[in-house]
């Protein structure tokens, strides 16, 4: 089989939108990076340059051989998620990248391919014809399911505090940071003016040189103690002497609202929850075990489920912290299982059970501030300084570009420097702001046939692996594109996530190079055994 | 061929599914294309014109104040140029990151570069000496020079000298930091604040300021001095293009001149900032924030002429608010720019004339506290009004010089601030005789040839009130009782006719009311008649004995009686007095005159006023006028001393000079000059002055003199005599 002959096969229309994609996004970044004084087209030029030649080898490989490498890849992209967690850098709180000599690669985006790859693996060879139960999906009697939540239990009561340690966090420009972690080894804490050895310095206008101090009694258990300040100690808005500190608590010391100190271990809640989850782990096992039993015979199927090759990821990225990237991801196999064929009772059933479980949450688990972020979404206009800031500047860079846009270079929202990331998450306000509705609906309609033509590729593929690869790799790109366009509208919270092709970063490029590979891979074998 | 699961790999489902998807990708899309078509075509117009608001800066473009010139457009107030300082906390060195940067460039750890940090820190605050930062090879040294050209930190702040050579043989240098040159902000501060001279307070607020500027507004300027000493110009300007003292800039700006200092400072006013409340109230106007005032005066009353409206200019900034030069800037000023080139304010021509104005205060030199009033009989315009002591606006405007304050504040009971020539009313004592004169003439209670006898007191029922001279006039008629100052003959008339006849002279002669000047704060003065004894107290006759002399409760200002010795002076017509003579554009293109203001026009026999200016140019001219000894030799004038109690006094007589100064009698002298034809109206008063014949008249001679030597030599110069005077002034007018 030649060379030629293969690359005759590759998609036109796939591979026409997308160098239409690329020129555009190319041509937009050398004007958002004018202001910043960077010629960013050029650099994003060449990872662009790189992920094609990514692109092409991905598509040269026979994606039969990469359904057998799909095991061997996603345990590779777990360990280096691991390893991320472990030796990532650390960047404004969380790890997110790994630093590999001269190259920083964020793992999560490997793990987007990885995991496209081995849920195609997981799921072509289930039942499509009627579609999955939500039992077939999740498999809630695998000896597994009980058996995390026996470990968790477990762990939970060995290593208690140290794996979630109680921490202070205090406002630092917009955002609450951990200031002081504590635990057995920082069983005392006095807070205070100065700072010093087991002294947490909070220099703020009436806070006494050594103000109160925080002991600690066992697991969680803390008590804020005052010691004779002026100015006073206050939780919760009310002064106290001395006080046993829970969750989500906010100390104040004096008056100053600057003077806040936020108290937070979730270990408190997990505490009370462990004889009842020690319960249900052990009943859980026992039921599982009969049903095992009852059934006789073992295979690895019994102990795992498809879904866990989404869930293990997902739980890593999650403790990145990164949502969302744990969101993409989840979409990403959401899709993917979708597409495989889920019963409309159990599609139900998992909608029902979504809608309860946010409500519980939001009167339960969530915490204030958190809860401050939705409301800050839903109700921008109030909070213009602080988080709805962003989204204010690209709605008016975006509107203000009317119909015709202010011309290439021209967008004063983007030169003037008052889009906020600029480059990589706002990208689509410039193109917006600068070529007008024109600009903007001609690239909406480019995606929309760029993600149109994968999925006609996924349609017409040879066989279902193929098929499903390509809804994975299809279903990536559709994502990004469209939770980041609904972002830069504020249609959807601020979450980071970018949009391929456009946004500067090599990291995503590659990756999103790497999905195009699988979907032409797919498209160059249609016709071929 | 069929291997295991290979139905399974029957990729026919694909289809319908990707069907369904394709149909959920294209509402997904379909929601971008609606909601782009709502915020770019729905609210385009919207967000355009807010992305405008988000770019578009108006600039104020600063304008002069008007001038205030006398009556020959000599310049009496005018603008400077200022230099005002001010700070900018962004820009104020960061010490400690600059500290960090050289020790690690020097080799030392981040650890330890922070231990240096804080060294440098203690060092600045307390004022310590060199110290060692390292020691270093000759690469490093040459980094370390590198780095500290890089961040500008000035070359003697970082001194390298030679070391011992390692044992190597190696050279080895010595890296020191000298807190005392090193950049950082107490340093800056402590620079300002020895140049400025600024006391503890000044620098508590300012630090306190700076601390409390975060974010963006570190980027705003804080106003540390306004109109900084011309002498600090220099080593101000020097060093901030040194770089001694980054985040210090210095800006030029308008500043009021006084350059006759205390020369008629209250007429004129001072300015200074507005507060925020007055901010607050005259929002409406268009003032703001910094913007100044008139206070006091003309600068006051005629602040809307003054004022001028300031220009505006569009800037376009970007999102941290600098101003951008860029071609799009550039591009986008041609289309949303404009321009509104400011305005100056007006000029307002006083009716003041500034050699008369220095003359009268000049003449009245050497008293304590008092006033001068010059009127011109045939219009009410003011030559000359003064009150003593007074201010120098000149220290008072914007920055309140601290060596002003203290004097001012050292004479706080003789009131500096006071305008006692219209805000102050005294008992005018013998100078109001004319007024019962005429009242009692009019009245018909005594006609101009009769003669009544003083005995050297009055005696009304149990009640007796002495004259001024113990052993008594004898007979008296008006034109004596006048040049005499006889008090006998004036309660004698007021006996007979009752306070109401008075009052009512006394009224239409402009006492008891506001004169009208355009000057704030006038006061009314007191023209009590029955009714207001009737209200207050009892009425009984011995009021109009009292207020016959000018004594009881009849007060007035000296610009009333100045008022009302013009009218006695042109025949009976009442001005308004006036101080503006004219107001023009700053260009002197448009001007605008200010008309006389007749008030009353008074009913007077001509043979009653006849007499009573006859009385008067004997008080001067005559040997036995009670201010003989203040006529001029080459012209009469009319006049009427006065010397008014302020304390009861007891059985004795006793001299007013023996008294202390705060129980002292008021000296008055109201005149017109010349006897004949008057032409101005001249009033002094001398608070706590003694007699008015020693303490009031010599100075209202000099003003007279002062007046009729003007008069003559200008007459002397029949051809545009007032070029003269404007050469007489050093200062140019400023266009």
């Amino acid at each position: 089989m030649s060379v030629r002959r293969l690359v005759g096969q590759a998609d036109r229309p796939l591979l026409i939108t997308l160098f239409f994609i690329i020129g555009l996004g190319l041509y937009n970044l050398a004007s958002a990076g004018q202001p910043l004084g960077r010629s960013l087209h050029v650099s994003h030029g060449a990872h662009i340059a790189v992920g094609l030649g990514v692109m092409a080898t991905v598509a040269a490989v026979h994606y039969r051989n990469l359904e057998g490498l799909a095991y061997p890849i996603f345990g590779l992209c777990v360990t280096l998620l691991v390893a991320t967690s472990l030796f990532g850098k650390l960047v404004n709180g969380s790890r997110r990248w790994l630093v590999l000599g001269p190259v920083n690669i964020q793992t999560s985006d490997l793990a987007k391919v990885a995991v496209i790859l081995v849920v195609a693996k997981a799921f072509h060879m289930e039942r499509w014809e009627g579609g999955l139960t939500l039992r077939d999906i999740f498999r809630p009697f695998n000896l597994s399911r009980p058996l995390v939540v026996i470990a968790a239990v477990l762990a939970l009561s060995l290593f208690g505090e140290g794996l979630k340690p109680a921490k202070l966090k205090m406002k630092r420009g917009r955002k609450f940071r951990t200031v002081q972690t504590l635990g057995p080894d920082h069983a005392r804490i006095q807070l205070g003016r100065e700072k010093g050895e087991g002294l947490l310095g909070v220099k703020r206008s009436g806070v006494a040189p050594v103000h109160a101090e925080i002991v600690r009694n066992g697991e969680g258990d803390y008590t804020l103690r005052d010691l004779g300040s002026e100015a006073g100690t206050f939780v919760n808005g009310m002064r106290v002497t001395e006080a046993a500190l829970e969750d989500g608590d906010v100390i104040r010391l004096g008056l100053s609202q600057r003077a806040e100190i936020r108290f937070s271990a979730s270990i408190q809640k997990l505490r009370t929850a462990l004889p009842f989850l020690a319960v249900l782990g052990a009943g859980w096992l026992f039921l599982a075990g009969f049903l095992q039993l009852r059934k006789g015979g073992w295979k690895a199927d019994d102990l795992v489920a498809p879904i866990d090759v989404v869930m293990v990821p997902c739980v890593l990225i999650l403790a990145q912290p990164d949502l969302g990237t744990t969101l993409v991801v989840l979409l990403i196999a959401f899709s993917m299982i979708l597409f495989v064929g889920v019963r409309p009772l159990s599609l139900a059933i998992l909608a029902i059970s979504g809608v309860a479980f946010g409500t519980l949450a939001w009167f339960t688990l969530l915490k204030p501030y958190q809860k401050e972020r939705v409301t800050t979404f839903l109700n921008p206009e109030g909070d213009l300084a602080g988080a709805g800031y962003h989204q204010h500047q690209s709605l008016i860079a975006v509107g203000s570009g009317q119909v015709w846009g202010k011309g290439h270079g021209q967008g004063t929202q983007t030169q003037l420097s008052f889009l906020p990331e600029q480059q990589t998450d706002f990208i689509f306000s410039v193109w917006a702001e600068e070529q007008g509705f024109i600009g903007s609906a001609f690239l909406v309609v480019l995606f929309c046939a760029f993600i149109l033509a994968s999925l006609r590729i996924a349609a017409r593929a040879r066989d279902r692996f193929g098929a499903l690869l390509a809804v994975g790799a299809t279903a990536m790109i559709f994502w990004h594109a469209i939770v980041n366009m609904l972002m830069v509208l504020r249609f959807a919270p601020v979450v980071g996530v970018p949009l391929p092709l456009w946004s500067n970063g090599g990291s995503f490029v590659l990756t999103t190079m790497i999905a195009v590979g699988l979907v032409l891979n797919v498209s160059m074998r249609r016709n071929m055994f | 061929m069929s291997l295991p699961g290979e139905q399974n790999r029957d990729p026919s489902v694909a289809l319908p599914r990707a069907i369904v998807m394709g149909v959920v990708v294209i509402l997904a899309f379909g929601v971008i294309l609606g909601r782009l078509w709502y915020l770019q075509i729905g609210q385009g117009e919207a967000f355009r014109d807010r992305s405008l608001n988000n770019f578009v800066q108006s600039k104020r473009l600063d304008h002069a104040r008007g001038e205030i010139v006398d009556r020959e457009g000599r310049v009496l107030v005018s603008n400077r140029p200022s230099l005002d300082v001010s700070v900018t906390p962004a820009f104020f060195p960061n010490a400690k990151r600059m500290m960090v940067r050289l020790g690690l460039s020097a080799g030392l750890s981040r650890a330890e570069a922070l231990d240096k940090a804080k060294a440098l820190s203690a060092a600045v605050r307390d004022g310590g000496s060199a110290f060692l930062l390292a020691t270093v090879d000759e690469e490093r040294a040459e980094a370390v020079r590198a780095r500290q050209r890089q961040l500008e930190v000035p070359l003697e702040a970082v001194p390298i000298l030679e070391a011992p050579a390692d044992a190597d043989g190696n050279p080895a240098f010595a890296v020191y930091v000298d807190p005392n040159r090193f950049p950082s902000t107490t340093l800056v501060l402590r620079r300002l604040r020895a140049l400025l001279e600024l006391d503890d307070d000044a620098m508590k607020k300012l630090r306190g300021r700076i601390g409390r500027a975060r974010g963006l507004r570190r980027y705003r300027d804080i106003p540390v001095r306004r109109d900084v000493q011309p002498a600090l110009e220099g080593r101000l300007s020097l060093l901030v293009q040194l770089g001694e003292l980054p985040g210090v800039s210095v800006r030029r700006s308008n500043a009021r001149d006084y350059p006759h200092g205390a020369l008629a400072a209250h007429v004129l006013g001072y300015t200074n900032e507005l507060s925020k409340d007055e901010l607050q109230a005259r929002k409406g106007q268009g003032y703001q924030m910094g913007d100044t005032t008139g206070r006091r005066g003309v600068e006051k009353t005629f602040e809307d002429e003054l004022r001028g409206t300031d220009g505006r200019e569009t800037v376009v900034v970007d999102s941290k608010g600098r101003s951008q030069r860029t071609g799009l800037a550039k591009q986008l000023m041609d289309e949303v720019g404009v321009f509104e080139p400011p305005a100056p304010g007006n000029r307002v021509v006083l009716t003041l004339d500034l050699d008369l104005q220095r003359a009268a205060e000049q003449a009245f030199e050497g008293r304590k506290a008092g006033s001068v009033v010059v009127i011109e009989v045939d219009t009410g315009r003011l030559l000359a009004l003064t009150s003593t002591p007074s201010f120098n606006p000149q220290l008072v405007s914007g920055y309140f010089d601290p060596a002003e304050k203290a004097r001012l504040d050292g004479m706080r009971a003789l009131r500096p601030w006071r305008f006692r020539a219209i805000q102050d009313y005294f008992a005018p004592g013998s100078t109001f005789k004319v007024v019962t004169a005429l009242a009692a003439l009019k009245a018909g209670v005594t006609h101009v040839h009769e003669k009544v006898r003083c005995p050297g007191a009055f005696r009304l029922g149990k009640a007796r009130w002495r004259c001024w001279k113990e052993s008594g006039h004898g007979l008296v008629d008006a034109e004596l009782s006048l040049a005499q100052s006889c008090d006998v003959y004036y309660y004698t008339l007021g006996a007979r006719m009752g306070l109401d006849p008075i009052a009512e002279m006394g009224r239409n002669l402009s006492f008891g009311d506001r004169t009208g000047i355009a000057l704030s704060g006038e006061s009314r003065g007191i023209m009590p008649d029955q009714d207001w004894y009737a209200k207050r107290e009892l009425y009984t006759l011995g009021a109009a004995v009292n207020v016959s002399i000018g004594q009881g409760a009849v007060s007035a200002t000296p610009l009333q009686l100045a008022v009302a010795y013009a009218a006695l002076g042109n025949g009976g017509t009442v001005y308004e007095p006036q101080i503006a003579l004219r107001i023009e554009t700053y260009d002197g293109k448009e001007s605008r005159e200010v008309p006389p203001v007749v008030r009353r026009r008074l009913d007077l026999e001509p043979q009653h006023l006849a007499t009573v200016r006859e009385g008067l140019r004997q008080v001067v001219n005559e040997p036995f006028g009670t201010a003989k000894r203040s006529r001029l030799k080459d012209l009469q004038f009319s006049g009427k001393t006065g010397t008014a109690q302020v304390a009861r006094m007891g059985k004795k007589r006793v001299k007013s000079r023996d008294l202390e100064w705060k129980v002292r009698d008021h000296a008055w002298f109201s005149a017109f000059a010349p006897s004949t034809d008057p032409q101005i109206a001249v009033v002094v008063f001398v608070e706590h002055g003694g007699g008015g014949s020693s303490a009031a008249a010599p100075v209202a001679r000099d003003v007279i003199d002062a007046w009729w030597r003007k008069r003559q030599r200008q007459a002397s110069l029949p051809n545009e005599p007032l070029r003269i005077a404007v050469v007489d002034d050093a200062r140019e007018p400023r266009p």
